[in-house]
């Protein structure tokens, strides 16, 4: 009954740890390279254009994992997006006094269509990868026909645009929203009853689902939360863009979940950091923006990309714990060997 | 009677009592031995599933294999049938060596085996299911196959109103049964290895399948019958070997043995473990759960009552409505018809939120899948049932709840190096620690567990009947199902034996002990007929017979 060769305290500390390291470890990495080949890149003009857009990329890569964690996976953010990115336009009406109207009608819009997703997936259990899929796919439809109700040149409120492109302390005010949000969902998780539940719903639904928690609100407030997240960003990128056109939210459909992944999220289910996701999202868009300063052709930079997500996956999250587990592992038996020779 | 083993290995085990195996090379001696496993030994994880056990099996003899639940008949079969390796000695069948863990080869070597959960294509005809088992060159052309099937299943007196077009999905639980033993024949094996074959069977099919099992022998098959209910085995079998703990315990002639010697065999083990004592009652005892006319999938109808202040097990051989009954108090699997009162207040027994509500808590037995969430830490998984303790106005009190988690990792002594310690590299005894620490801070009514001590190791075994206890002696009602006679007649206040579904026998605290228990288990009828129907609704005939 002794407890040792119990590892120490630190020892779990840094297992529980280990799989959010490898983002912050990219990150040095990427700014070694850029110090060496782009200095400019790191000056304060270059972060400060790059800050709103990772800010964005961090907002999406958030709701994407609230979805992660409760072990789905959501396709329907390009459609989202582009949709609360039309409707500030549309509801906008380029006239400063609709700008609450246009921001809750987005979000309003939005929290709909993850009601959506979520009573298909976490009520009638469908798959979240076709269901999500096919939701953004009418998502998109509506879009386009919503879209055609302007003129192609309609701008967001004058106003909008204009604070998008204040400054608060040298970075634009959506930053500030991006890493406010992040504050708050890592309150929720370590701080709040409701977090905890969700993560323990994440990590084992059917255990949450034994021990009386409802997994089906849990999964479809996630859903929901996420399509909120999904629509602020849209409402965020209009004002940047100020005339954000039908596709504004396309290329939102790998790079959050990239940046999930890259931040240390387990894919199936539970296990998730908000802060590693919001520094893997700025990974990702200081690694786009160095490309596009070497000045790589933009095909390469494509594959440069793809190729970047692929080496986050391998040496991120659950590869990354288990391999830590396996070490450990061989340890306590070695220990356990010595143990008995000692007896 | 030790006797070298030929093997040259682990000649340190204790003699076997009865007849070992014929000397020489397992393989080759003994004319007619059609399987023979020498000295195997195989331990998962702590547990020593097998140790050091030889057996055989003659051409055209019945050789049953019995003991209770967790005494290695399956670990047997799965390394006769090259399912598990053996950590040591060696298994021959038809007189070759089986020399590596495989299936095919065993298969190849004359090797057949009925599964107890049954491996059918459910959305394909019989006769495709047949022709899918059998070895290709075995085959019939595939456009005569519905002819070849009705054939084979005729030629072994397979009593089946079977049709061979007829998809195997549709088969009765006893029909899929006898198919499974038909599948196997069809290989023309030499020996034939069933595995529970009746768990599922009424009389009239068992005394069927029996027939076909004869048929068997006649033609040469020696046949290795795997079952817990005695009276079966002496009825078919011609040798009986006991195995308990994991080892050989001995073979008899079926004609010179009885079910009372046998029993006692099965059971005979010293008495290890220790229980708590049932502390004189501090509470007065008041009725806090009461089931009336329970019934679901494949157990019930059942009437029972729990009072505080008292421990009552379930005992019955698997497959006999135990988790059904669990899974259905607990909200998770509707009732057909029935009613359940907790503490005056009376169940929907659709959500399992409503029964911890209620002051109903599940300790599941798949503890990684149903109890804990393995990625999460100690303290996480202890208060995930009691946040709201912990919360004001949603927001956690992190130090109250650590502090709480910390007094109960001592109380319960779990072993871990940090409240925060993913709860997965934890052992199985501490990990139902955790599970039975949630109970410490809920404080729920009823308690149901079932197998709180499978996978749970010697050390550990006792603190958790001293939780159990400690949380009886606060007030609780627990219901403990267990397959270990033991455990139930040291844990218990009383307990009711469950068979067919519903309970046939209530054994009071002062009769407890594990014979008692375990002739009630193996004198025991078989599974009701609703459990056997597809569509799991009770025949008219069924219940007059036997009303609990």
């Amino acid at each position: 009954m002794t407890t040792a060769t119990a590892p120490s305290r630190a020892i779990t500390a840094f297992v529980v740890g280990s799989r959010y390291m490898p983002v912050y470890l990219a990150i040095a990495l990427l700014l070694i390279v850029a110090a060496i080949w782009v200095p400019a890149l790191l000056g304060g003009v270059a972060l400060s254009a790059i800050a709103p857009y990772g800010a964005l990329l961090a907002i999406t890569a958030l709701g994407q994992m609230l979805v992660i964690i409760t072990g789905g996976i959501d396709l329907s953010v390009p459609g989202t997006l582009t949709l609360a990115a039309a409707i500030m336009v549309g509801v906008g009406g380029q006239s400063d006094e609709n700008i609450p109207v246009a921001i809750l009608a987005a979000i309003g819009t939005a929290a709909l269509i993850g009601l959506v997703n979520g009573i298909l997936i976490g009520g009638l259990k469908l798959n979240a990868l076709i269901v999500t899929l096919a939701v953004g796919q009418v998502v998109i439809g509506v879009v386009n026909r919503y879209g055609r109700s302007f003129p192609v040149q309609a701008q967001v409120p004058a106003g909008w645009s204009r604070w998008t492109s204040t400054r608060i302390m040298g970075v634009s005010p959506v930053f500030w929203l991006g890493l406010v949000i992040t504050i708050l969902l890592m309150v929720a998780f370590r701080y709040t009853a409701v977090g905890r539940r969700f993560q323990v719903v994440g990590a084992n639904p059917v255990a949450s689902h034994v021990l009386g928690v409802r997994v089906n609100i849990n999964q479809i407030s996630a859903y929901m939360v996420a399509a909120i997240l999904y629509a602020t960003a849209g409402v965020a990128l209009a004002g940047l863009l100020r005339s954000p056109g039908l596709a504004a939210g396309a290329t939102y459909l790998l790079g959050p979940i990239a940046a999930v992944v890259i931040g240390g999220a387990s894919l199936t289910g539970g296990l998730a950091s908000p802060l590693s996701t919001f520094a893997a999202a700025f990974f990702l868009t200081g690694l786009n923006q160095m490309m596009r300063t070497i000045g790589l052709p933009t095909a390469l930079q494509f594959v440069v990309f793809g190729l970047v997500i692929i080496g986050g996956m391998l040496v991120s999250g659950d590869r990354i714990i288990k391999a830590v587990e396996r070490v450990l592992r061989e340890r306590r038996r070695s220990d356990r060997s010595e143990s008995k020779i000692l007896a | 009677m030790t006797e070298r083993n030929p093997e040259g290995e682990s000649t340190t085990g204790p003699p076997l009592p009865v007849s070992p195996p014929s000397g020489g090379r397992a393989g080759e001696a003994g004319k007619g031995v059609v399987l023979a496993l020498a000295g195997v030994s195989r331990q998962f994880g702590a547990v020593r599933a097998l140790t050091d056990v030889s057996f055989e099996c003659r051409a055209g003899e019945v050789h049953a294999l019995v003991g209770e639940n967790g005494s290695g008949k399956s670990t047997l079969l799965g390394i006769a049938s090259g399912f598990v390796k053996p950590d040591r000695g060696s298994v021959h069948i038809g007189g070759v060596r089986l020399r590596r863990d495989s299936p095919a080869l065993a298969r190849k070597l004359g090797l057949a085996m009925a599964y107890q959960d049954t491996s059918l294509v459910q959305m394909e005809p019989v006769k495709n299911n047949l022709f899918l088992a059998t070895r290709p060159e075995k085959r019939p052309p595939f456009w005569r196959r519905k002819k070849w099937a009705r054939q084979l299943l005729t030629e072994f007196d397979l009593d089946l109103e079977l049709f061979p077009d007829s998809p195997a999905g549709f088969l009765t639980l006893a029909e899929r049964q006898m198919f499974e033993v038909a599948k196997a024949l069809a290989t023309d094996p030499k020996v034939l290895l069933l595995d529970e074959p009746t768990t599922a069977l009424g009389p009239d099919e068992v005394e069927a399948l029996h027939r076909t099992v004869a048929k068997c022998r006649d033609r040469g098959v020696g046949i290795v019958y795997v079952s817990h209910r005695l009276p079966e085995v002496l009825e078919i079998a011609d040798r009986i070997t006991v195995l308990r703990d994991g080892r050989n315990r001995g073979t008899f002639e079926a004609r010179a043995t009885s079910e009372s010697e046998l029993v006692e065999l099965i059971v005979g083990r010293p008495f290890e473990a220790a229980f708590p004592a049932a502390a004189s009652r501090t509470v007065e005892p008041r009725v806090v759960l009461r089931v009336e006319g329970l019934q679901g999938q494949s157990f019930g109808p059942l009437s029972f009552t729990l009072e505080s202040g008292e421990i009552v097990g379930i005992a019955g051989a698997e497959g006999n409505g135990q988790p059904q009954l669990f899974d259905c108090l607990a909200g998770r699997v509707p009732p057909r018809a029935g009613k359940v009162v907790c503490e005056g207040t009376e169940l929907n027994l659709i959500s399992t939120h409503e029964a911890v509500g209620a002051g109903l808590m599940l300790l599941p037995g798949d503890r990684k899948r149903e109890a804990l969430a393995p990625v999460l830490g100690v303290r996480v998984n202890t208060t995930v049932q009691a946040l709201r303790q912990f919360a004001t106005l949603g927001f956690l009190r992190r130090n109250a709840e650590k502090r709480q988690v910390a007094r109960l990792v001592d109380q319960l002594e779990i072993r871990t190096p940090s409240l925060d310690q993913p709860v997965e590299f934890l052992s199985g005894g501490n990990q139902q620690k955790v599970s039975v620490a949630r109970t410490f801070l809920r404080k729920p009514a009823v308690i149901l567990a079932y197998e709180p001590t499978q996978g749970v190791d010697v050390g550990s075994r006792f603190d958790i009947y001293q939780a159990l206890r400690q949380r009886c002696d606060g007030g609780a009602a627990l219901l403990v199902k267990s397959s270990d006679p033991i455990e139930l007649s040291g844990l218990c206040d009383r307990v009711l034996v469950m068979s067919r579904g519903t309970i046939v026998e209530e054994i009071p605290g002062e009769d407890l002990d594990e014979r008692r228990i375990t002739e009630a288990i193996v004198r025991g009828p078989g599974l009701s007929k609703a459990g056997r129907s597809p569509l799991g609704v009770a025949m008219p005939t069924a219940t007059t017979s036997r009303s609990a």
